[in-house]
């Protein structure tokens, strides 16, 4: 009876400070945030989800007890001491990315390990989350494009990195926000528009939630870190002169493991295992 | 687990024709094996003698070590727009530094969990295919610079399609493979046989070895005599553009408006063994 009370009272308290806050600045879109995905079936469901993953070593997208576990680790290059071979990485696709406009994914880092080379000057990079929403193109409508060329598609991403070369100590990993064009059909070449934005920072094993929306008439995607008003990821106009070409809205595990010769203590290691709770889209997108 | 009269008279050309039970000759492919990898030296795998590719399309996937094992895992759900056609997904653990120096691979497996849930109205598509061991041989010296006209050894485990049960058998299967494709992706056998019907939990070994100075190659069993399949030494043209050796598992399943059909494997590999020459200290 003293749980009922108590649980009463926890509601109330809540509705009020709902009622006299109001929703969270940033928060407003057309439809608002509707469960796309809680991880309820014990099997990720096909007609919400695709998988697929790049060359490298360790994988993992499985569901555990009500959350997604993705894990993805690549060990680097040892043919030489410079730059890095590329990103890679381990992925789940909304089933149908054109009808997302806006997603919030709850999140928590499980490990993060990321080693860099001495001899190298290129950072080792591991991405352990990033969700990625690709919906505009800048070429004009009339160019031809191959399926899954991205030459001139936007993404916008919110990532959590950490590189080999931080300083920050053990567990931390920084939360940015970009808008980047591809200037490839596999976008290894691309350009950032704007300036990446700092959200914050997070820790391992503590669940914090990633927010992406696409602004269509504003000319910006949005981006937040669990209840931070919204930061503008601008874009003009022009870059939204078609529909994306390979349109896209995923959850990845991406890294780049810098070259390391093994006379340099190669190769360099970049792992990550991250755990995904509710993922809440536009209710438009959402798939019963 | 039915087969087609002509599948039947297909098999028995081949078994006339090119296959002979072969014991190792003088054991000369097994003496030289050693061990490739045991899965003790490292909790993780080890990025110069492995690299894991995933093609296809799968939902699920989990691959990596557990204890001196590595599990391979992956599952589909099939689509369910219509009832025609099927889609795969494949896992593949390559030898990555010394591929092109391999011409005899030995594997320990166990399929240690399978699903196969097919559609009554797309039959014979929903299929897992738990374990293949492939090793790269020549080309036949087809025009270009890409995979086709290389031939490739294939040792093939297979479950039977739309469903499992406890009784249920694996079907091995070794075969000489030949690109006709520039990726690959597209293949068909130039000889094969089949070497064995295996309890589903049971660890088994597949094992195949090219032996060129005698154009053939041979494909085996755990302890079962080898089988060779000969080829014409004039298909020998040059080394395979594409060298390979691996290990995959797939899953493919049909198209089923009544329901997604589901194809699950995991699939365990234990020590794996290669020529001598080929070992990543």
């Amino acid at each position: 009876m003293k749980t009922t009370i108590r649980r009463y009272s926890t509601l109330t308290l809540l509705l009020v400070g709902m009622l006299v806050l109001g929703p969270a600045p940033g928060h407003a879109s057309p439809d608002g945030f509707e469960t796309y995905e809680d991880w309820t079936a014990s099997t990720i469901r096909s007609d919400r989800w695709l998988g697929g993953s790049d060359l490298g070593h360790e994988r993992l997208r499985e569901v555990h007890g009500g959350s997604l576990w993705m894990r993805y680790r690549r060990e680097g290059a040892t043919l030489s001491d410079v730059g890095a071979t590329g990103f890679f990485s381990n992925r789940l696709s909304f089933r149908s990315p054109r009808q997302v406009d806006q997603m919030e994914v709850e999140l928590r880092v499980r490990d993060v390990s990321v080693s860099g080379c001495l001899a190298n000057a290129t950072a080792s990079i591991a991405r352990a989350a990033a969700i990625d929403l690709t919906r505009i193109s800048d070429l004009p409508p009339e160019t031809p494009s191959a399926p899954g060329d991205l030459t001139g598609d936007h993404i916008a991403r919110v990532e959590v990195r950490r590189l080999s070369d931080s300083t920050d100590p053990a567990g931390v990993l920084t939360v940015r926000a970009l808008l980047f064009r591809c200037n490839n059909p596999g976008c290894a070449s691309n350009t950032v528009v704007g300036t990446p934005i700092v959200l914050g920072q997070v820790l391992t094993h503590r669940w914090f939630r990633l927010r992406l929306v696409w602004n269509a008439d504003g000319d910006e995607f949005r981006a937040a870190l669990d209840d931070a008003a919204d930061v503008s990821l601008p874009y003009p106009p022009e870059a939204n002169s078609r529909p994306a070409n390979s349109p896209f809205a995923l959850i990845r595990t991406q890294h780049l493991p810098a070259n390391c010769t093994v006379a340099s203590g190669g190769p360099t290691v970049t792992d990550a295992e991250v755990e995904v709770r509710t993922v809440r889209t536009n209710a438009s997108a959402v798939i019963p | 687990m039915s087969q087609s009269p002509k599948q039947f008279g297909w098999t028995g050309l081949v078994l006339a024709g090119l296959v002979s039970l072969w014991p190792a000759p003088g054991g000369a492919s097994q003496a030289s094996l050693g061990v490739y990898e045991d899965w003790r030296e490292s909790s993780t795998l080890r990025s110069d003698r492995w690299l894991v590719r995933e093609d296809g399309l799968n939902q699920e996937v989990a691959l990596g070590l557990q204890g001196r094992r590595l599990i391979m895992r992956h599952r589909r759900q099939g689509q369910t727009a219509s009832d025609t056609g099927a889609t795969s997904g494949i896992q593949a653990l390559l030898l990555t530094r010394t591929r092109a120096n391999i011409d005899q691979i030995e594997v320990d497996l166990r399929v240690s969990n399978i699903e196969v849930t097919g559609c009554p109205d797309n039959p014979g598509s929903t299929v897992v295919l738990p374990a293949r061991v492939a090793v790269g041989t020549f080309n036949d010296g087809t025009p270009g610079a890409n995979q086709t006209g290389d031939h490739f050894i294939r040792v093939l485990a297979s479950a039977p399609a739309d469903g499992i049960d406890a009784s249920s058998l694996l079907t091995v299967q070794g075969a000489l493979v030949r690109c006709v494709s520039p990726d690959c992706t597209v293949s068909g056998p130039v000889s094969s046989v089949e070497l064995a019907r295996l309890p589903l939990a049971r660890q088994f070994t597949l094992r195949a070895a090219w032996d060129r100075p005698n154009h053939r190659v041979l494909v085996g069993v755990n302890d079962d005599p080898d089988v060779e399949l000969a080829y014409d030494p004039a298909l020998d043209v040059a080394d395979a553009r594409v060298p390979f050796a691996a290990v995959r598992s797939e899953v493919v399943t049909a198209n089923c408006t009544a329901g997604p059909t589901v194809a699950d494997v995991q699939l365990e590999v234990g020590e794996v063994r290669t020529n001598t020459s080929a070992i990543v200290p």
